[in-house]
């Protein structure tokens, strides 16, 4: 690991200083053996200070803990660990400082921020923890780093400091909202029935019990240690889980000289589809089918799994809007890929085009009427039944 | 909490500090007020502003106080010279602490509070000489140190109670995006702070006494090398009262109350051999001489008559042993060393009388400490001899002074019929003849110490007005000091016919084996005899070493001999004793080497030694000759023999010196080496590791054992990461082991973060990068 070492003299040392060359220059100056003795007394600390800093950064090593996954908003715990190698020598006053900065974009750089945690003393062969926390308000991708440690000890004339390239990422998800009531009503009330019995491989179904094997029945399904034991084939049964399968369709859309308004929108909208996607990932088997109008399209579809749901938290991190002033047509297209079967939500960050959406599912022989969809404007006031951040 | 824990104890700290530094002050200025008022303003201010917080001037108020102290003591102190400007300033000083002591305190109040009073310490620096100071200069150090560690770690973990996150780079969002938003998006991070445990002041404790013995080395270093050019002697201050010896060159009998049990230091004497320089004590009692008297008359010795100063003999003779003598400020002119002595090199300081038998200091150096060194004859093997030569015999009013005894006015009879009785008695009870002077003397001498008849006391005793003292002495009151032995001795040799006079100065002092030198008080002044031998009563026995034996020599005779030794040894062997020798032995190293070190002794004492000394280590070092030497010896010598040189010689300073040096010169290397290896890139062999501690190749190897058993094989051209996303993409082909297409290249992540990235995973990456391996291991593993 990379490290710098820097020295810098305080406010404090710089007074010092002036103060011990003053008395040794009058010292010899006027040839006072005692203002001579004086300044060399004063020197002695000082000289300590440039040596004892050096000394206690060697032998230490700093590490950060981030959290594994952590979300816009969410209290954001960073432990921050030191530990002392030295047998005998007990290390004081340590800082150290960690810069936090968002990865953002040429138009918008993210703010750097210092943060730092202090130790008092850490004995010999020890490990302190000390954690900064706050709140990250902005998803995205965060760089933790580098970690500075530094030390005034003993008298807070010098700052020695260590720089130690010790960086670090933390993808910051969507904030997580709560969705109402009557959200799950929006998927039931779905006049095709949003509600299907499909065909799972075997592993996706729970395990019922065994019963004697009948003709059709997979081999694979046979439970071979009570087949052997009985003399006779059984199979495991299993229960086909019912469940609640959902289209988003999402038309992140944000005017190029966007207010603060349409801003917002774009974050809610996103803090939305998380919501959903994470209501949705709660129970594994349910088939999720993600396409989303972006900066850079997203286009997703996959059952429920925490696998899944981090993959797509990850993907909404980063996603940008777009600018595009008509309805991408995009959507439309995605219609045709969705199984009629599935309900669709269409979410937008403006007023929703249904022609143009119409238009471009019939491109690809699609004709809405057959499909069960539900149309959401953030910007207007439909999210409001449903969902909250 | 703990901030109030260090605050108080930096008050304490801060409260020595500044009346050890009054109390320097009050040292050189010779004045306890400025740290009786120092101590109530830290009392009433405690009281008031700290603890009560009744009473707090603010800033403006403050300054204003400030600003007429200062006017006002600018007024005072431009009418007064230039020592009393210095007090002024200091006192000024105080003051505005004062003002600070009423002001709420912050870090920079304690700061401002230390620099004044390192100020005054600056300003007593050249007011007090004495090595007090350097002990209140100690104890300064190490309240100012500790003051500032307890300052640094009040405003740290002051600073650090939840203390938020500093703005490196403002928000720059684009054009559209308001402050509000920019605020509302804004991280928001809190850096907190190590809770204190209650260990920390005796570890505080440790931290201050470490640094202040490390700045030691480095103060002494320092020091030491500032170039010195023209350090001035130290005067004594025209209101210091200069010591007195208690007698000059008049001696009356009766008045020596002044010196008794006067501990106060008058000289300190140092024997060295000529030719090595070592010093070393003598087998007997130094007698140091300051002057002869010859002339007694009604109970007073005076001299006969006084001749000019000349400057000291310089020719030198041998055997001769040096002497180096430093003489406090004394109110006679006299010095006092052992004689007969010559000049090693050109003093302008020092003077002799014409006979000489006095060495005296110029007038103008009486007032300062003065160090010389000068020679003498007078000490073979290490023995003060008893038989000191004359330089020409003596003749005519010379040698008649010698025997001068009080006349009988008319109308009065002999003043000492009976003194003279009892010389001619003990000397008739000998069987001795009076002319043989030797044994005359020394029988009269044995009279008086060994007979029993005659007690040593230093108590004032009633004596016979009617008679001298002497004859007092001698006849009915036989109880006296030094003088009335020394007196009665030169009055019986007189008597029967044997020159003789009274030597004045002092007998033994202190022997410090620290220092290896004598240390004379005041209360080791003494009197003694010396008696005339012409050549024809000189014992030849005593100059036989000498290729040309003198015409005449002194015989020295001490009649009270005997008294004083006892007392001396049972006062050196106390633990008081021991103690006030290192004390003294301080303040001659506090004298020589820090208030009076000058170009000179700088370059004898310090720099030449040293390069002597490093030089001859090296030499020792690295000669073939040297250790070839050593080498037959030690073969050659039966292992006792060696162990007994061993013991003696198992240590050097300049050995040590050299060792030390060596080792240094080592270290360097080492860090030196050390530093250019790691400037140079060397990475370092350090252990990765994560999660609960297991190796983390350990990882990515049971990655590439699961995917082998697929018969997915990295190639040696591609990295780690891009066999994952390969593997990955051959597991998403097979529909039953698609959902562990991600796993590879997740696994492989926390892989590079670890071993790359120089990080830890916690619990949960480690719990989950397991489990994706186990998942791995469990599905791969199954024949299909």
């Amino acid at each position: 690991m990379p490290r710098q070492r820097r020295i810098r003299i305080c406010r404090e040392g710089v007074y010092y200083i002036l103060v011990v060359v003053a008395v040794l220059a009058g010292g010899t100056a006027r040839q006072l053996n005692l203002l001579m003795l004086l300044g060399s007394m004063l020197a002695g600390p000082l000289l300590f200070s440039f040596i004892y800093g050096r000394l206690a950064l060697r032998r230490i090593e700093v590490g950060r803990k981030l959290p594994s996954q952590t979300r816009a908003d969410q209290r954001l715990v960073v432990d921050v660990r030191v530990t002392n190698f030295r047998r005998w020598l007990t290390i004081w006053t340590i800082q150290v400082e960690d810069v936090v900065q968002r990865e953002g974009t040429f138009e918008d750089p993210g703010e750097k921020l210092a943060v730092s945690v202090f130790y008092s003393a850490i004995a010999a062969r020890e490990t302190k923890q000390v954690s900064y926390d706050g709140r990250l308000p902005q998803r995205g991708r965060y760089r933790f780093g580098p970690l500075r440690v530094s030390t005034r000890f003993p008298l807070g004339l010098v700052r020695h400091s260590l720089l130690l390239e010790q960086n670090e990422e933390l993808i910051v998800h969507p904030k997580i909202g709560r969705l109402a009531n009557d959200w799950a009503q929006v998927v039931r009330e779905s006049p095709t029935g949003s509600q299907s019995m499909s065909r799972r491989g075997l592993l996706e179904a729970d395990f019922y019990g065994l019963r004697d094997w009948r003709p059709g029945d997979s081999r694979r399904s046979i439970h071979w240690r009570t087949s052997a034991r009985r003399g006779s084939f059984v199979v495991r049964q299993f229960e086909q889980r019912r469940s609640q399968d959902l289209a988003l369709l999402v038309d992140l859309w944000q005017p190029p000289e966007a207010t603060d308004e349409q801003l917002e929108n774009v974050e809610t909208a996103i803090s939305f589809v998380a919501t959903v996607i994470d209501e949705a990932c709660r129970q594994s088997g349910r088939y999720l089918v993600l396409e989303m109008a972006a900066h850079e399209p997203l286009c997703r579809a996959g059952t429920a799994s925490p696998l899944f749901f981090r993959e797509q938290m990850d993907a909404l991190s980063f996603i940008m809007p777009h600018h595009e002033p008509q309805f991408p047509p995009s959507l439309g297209h995605a219609v045709a890929l969705v199984p009629p079967s599935l309900p669709i939500l269409l979410i937008s960050t403006r007023p929703i085009d249904y022609e143009a959406l119409r238009e471009a599912a019939a491109e690809r022989d699609v004709q809405l009427t057959d499909r069960s969809l539900r149309g959401v404007n953030v910007a207007g006031d439909d999210l409001a039944p449903y969902f909250q951040v | 909490m703990h901030s109030r824990q260090f605050e108080h104890l930096l008050r304490v700290m801060i409260a020595v500090t500044i009346v050890l530094a009054t109390m320097l002050l009050g040292i050189g200025d010779r004045t306890a007020t400025l740290t009786i008022v120092s101590l109530c303003a830290l009392a009433v201010s405690a009281y008031v502003t700290d603890i009560t917080g009744r009473f707090r001037l603010s800033q403006s108020a403050a300054n204003w106080v400030a600003l007429g102290i200062v006017a006002a003591t600018a007024a005072g102190a431009s009418q007064l010279e230039r020592h009393g400007q210095m007090v002024a300033v200091a006192n000024l000083q105080s003051y505005l602490q004062y003002v600070l002591l009423f002001q709420p305190k912050t870090p920079r109040t304690y700061w401002q509070l230390a620099l004044l009073s390192l100020g005054q310490v600056a300003i007593a620096s050249t007011l007090v000489p004495g090595p007090m100071f350097g002990g209140m200069l100690l104890l300064y150090l190490f309240a100012g140190t500790a003051s500032f560690l307890l300052l640094l770690l009040d405003s740290e973990a002051a600073r650090f109670v939840a203390r938020p996150a500093r703005v490196l780079s403002s928000w720059a969002a684009s054009k559209s995006t308001s402050q509000r938003l920019a605020a509302h998006r804004a991280p928001v991070l809190f850096g907190r702070s190590m809770p204190n445990s209650r260990t920390l002041g005796w570890g505080l404790l440790q931290q201050a006494t470490l640094i202040c013995a490390s700045s030691l080395l480095v103060t002494s270093a320092l020091f030491f090398l500032l170039p010195r050019w023209n350090i001035q002697n130290r005067q004594v201050a025209s209101g210091e009262a200069l010591r007195s010896v208690g007698f000059a060159k008049k001696v009356t009998l009766g008045e020596l109350g002044e010196v008794v049990n006067n501990a106060d230091v008058v000289m300190r004497i140092q024997f060295l051999r000529s030719h090595s320089g070592r010093p070393f004590q003598l087998l007997n009692e130094p007698l140091l001489r300051g002057t002869v008297v010859t002339h007694y008359e009604n109970g007073a010795w005076t001299q006969t008559s006084a001749t000019s100063p000349e400057p000291l003999p310089d020719e030198e003779k041998s055997p001769f042993v040096r002497q180096h003598i430093w003489a406090e400020p004394l109110d006679v002119a006299e010095l006092f060393c052992v004689f007969p002595m010559f000049a090693l090199q050109r003093d302008s300081r020092l003077r002799v009388d014409a006979n000489g038998d006095e060495l005296v200091r110029q007038e103008d150096y009486r007032s300062q400490h003065v160090e010389f060194e000068i020679a003498t004859t007078g000490i073979i093997e290490e023995k003060q001899r008893h038989f000191l030569p004359c330089e020409a015999p003596l003749k005519g009013r010379a040698k008649a002074a010698l025997l001068q005894m009080p006349v009988a006015h008319p109308g009065q009879t002999d003043p000492f019929p009976g003194l003279r009785e009892v010389a001619a008695r003990a000397l008739r009870e000998a069987n001795l003849d009076p002319g043989d002077h030797l044994a005359a003397a020394r029988k009269l001498n044995e009279y008086l110490h060994g007979s029993g008849h005659y007690f040593y006391s230093l108590e004032p005793q009633s004596r016979d007005t009617a008679l001298d003292p002497l004859e007092d002495f001698v006849t009915t009151h036989r109880l006296g000091h030094c003088e009335y032995f020394a007196g009665a001795l030169v009055m019986m040799l007189r008597s029967q016919g044997i020159p003789a006079r009274m030597a004045i100065g002092f007998k033994g002092g202190e022997w410090n084996p620290l220092g290896m030198y004598y240390q004379v008080q005041q209360l080791h002044a003494h009197t003694w005899v010396e008696v005339y031998l012409d050549a024809e009563h000189l014992p030849r026995e005593e100059f036989a070493s000498e290729d040309t034996p003198p015409e005449a020599a002194w015989m020295v005779l001490d009649p009270t001999e005997g008294v004083q030794e006892k007392a001396q040894a049972a006062q050196q062997n106390g633990l008081l004793a021991r103690a006030w020798q290192y004390i003294d032995y301080g303040h001659v190293l506090w004298t020589n080497y820090v208030v009076g070190l000058n170009a000179k002794r700088q370059r004898q004492g310090i720099y030449e030694p040293l390069a002597q000394g490093v030089g001859a280590a090296i030499e020792n070092l690295v000669s073939p000759r040297v250790w070839q030497d050593r080498f037959r010896v030690v073969a050659n010598s039966p292992v006792g023999t060696f162990w007994e040189w061993y013991r003696d010689h198992w240590f050097s300073w300049r050995g040590g010196l050299v060792a030390a040096g060596f080792s240094l010169v080592l270290a360097a290397l080492y860090l030196a080496g050390r530093w250019a290896a790691g400037a140079l890139g060397r990475p370092g062999f350090r252990r990765t590791r994560y999660g609960d501690g297991r190796p983390v190749l350990e990882m990515y190897r049971r990655l590439e054992a699961a995917l082998n058993q697929q018969g997915l094989k990295r190639q040696p051209s591609q990295t780690a990461y891009e066999f994952a996303l390969a593997a990955g993409g051959d597991l998403a082909e097979k529909i039953e082991l698609r959902r562990l297409a991600p796993l590879p290249r997740r696994i492989v992540e926390a892989f590079y973060r670890v071993r790359f990235g120089g990080r830890t995973l916690d619990n949960l990456e480690a719990d989950a990068v397991e489990h994706a391996l186990a998942e791995l291991e469990h599905a791969l593993a199954r024949p299909r």
